[in-house]
């Protein structure tokens, strides 16, 4: 089965790190909010994966060790796959992030505040097994 | 009493709105949307030197008045606007986020798609009418 990683960060305030969806992938994703992430690529240890994909999409240099683990699930309904998701362990600020460009925008959202916002099924998936932020 | 407040209008090269995701009162069901960077105008001040505090403000970069075109003033209940397109493009790693909870860019059917703030909604019909005249 095909494999995909999320990355639930923070900054030193405890809001979250979120990534914008534009349309041109024309699914259920688009114009919604979602933890950066990506493929995980044919052979790819998965938490290799994480630090890849988390490094590109945001432009910042990571270790695999700032990473923990969290759930893992079949969550995906567009196609086939597992989610893993992963705590990044050190703050993001504003200040760190070169971005990517691979979605229309990114915001620091309050845990609290994702059910109120824009958020696609995976992410709501996510948040009924932590209510609470990891 | 009327409100005076401005907006402005900010593209990247590809032609796409660049927008900001707002903070909201805590008590609204919608605390975060989508809108149109600008603010209010403090007292003794003009439109012009609200929009180029505001500008600095909430990006981090200063620019000129005369940087922006003069779209000119919208009237809504309660409310006076003037509003502001900057005259160049503006790309990721040009300015940071400061104010409100993040910052995207969209096509113009991503911007019809996004639930923007009501005042925000009528802003834009008018940008759309005017920005041809200028």
């Amino acid at each position: 089965m095909k494999a995909s990683v999320r990355i639930l960060a923070t900054n030193s305030k405890g809001q979250v790190l979120l990534e914008f969806r534009d349309s041109r992938r024309k699914n259920i994703y688009d114009l919604t909010f979602c933890f950066f992430g990506g493929r995980v690529e044919e052979g790819e240890d998965i938490l290799a994966a994480a630090a890849r994909e988390f490094s590109e999409e945001i432009g910042i240099k990571v270790d695999t060790a700032d990473f923990t683990p969290l759930i893992a699930g079949p969550a995906h309904q567009v196609i086939d796959e597992t989610v893993h998701f992963f705590r990044y362990t050190k703050p993001v600020e504003w200040k760190d992030i070169r971005f990517g460009e691979e979605s229309a925008g990114l915001a620091f959202v309050e845990y609290a505040d994702l059910p109120r916002i824009p958020i696609g099924n995976l992410m709501q998936w996510f948040l009924k097994n932590y209510p609470e932020c990891p | 009493m009327t409100k005076l407040s401005i907006n402005y209008f900010i593209h990247d090269a590809e032609g796409r709105m660049m927008l900001q995701m707002r903070n909201g009162p805590k008590s609204n069901p919608k605390p975060m949307r989508w809108g149109i960077f600008g603010g209010l105008c403090e007292e003794g001040e003009t439109f012009a030197q609200t929009l180029v505090r505001e500008f600095e403000e909430e990006l981090g970069i200063a620019r000129p008045l005369e940087a922006f075109a003069d779209l000119g003033m919208v009237e809504i209940p309660g409310w006076c606007i003037n509003l502001y397109a900057l005259k160049t493009p503006l790309e990721w790693g040009e300015f940071k986020v400061l104010e409100g909870a993040g910052a995207g860019f969209f096509t113009p059917d991503e911007v019809d798609m996004l639930d923007l703030w009501d005042n925000h909604k009528t802003l834009l019909a008018t940008y759309r009418q005017v920005k041809g005249l200028v």
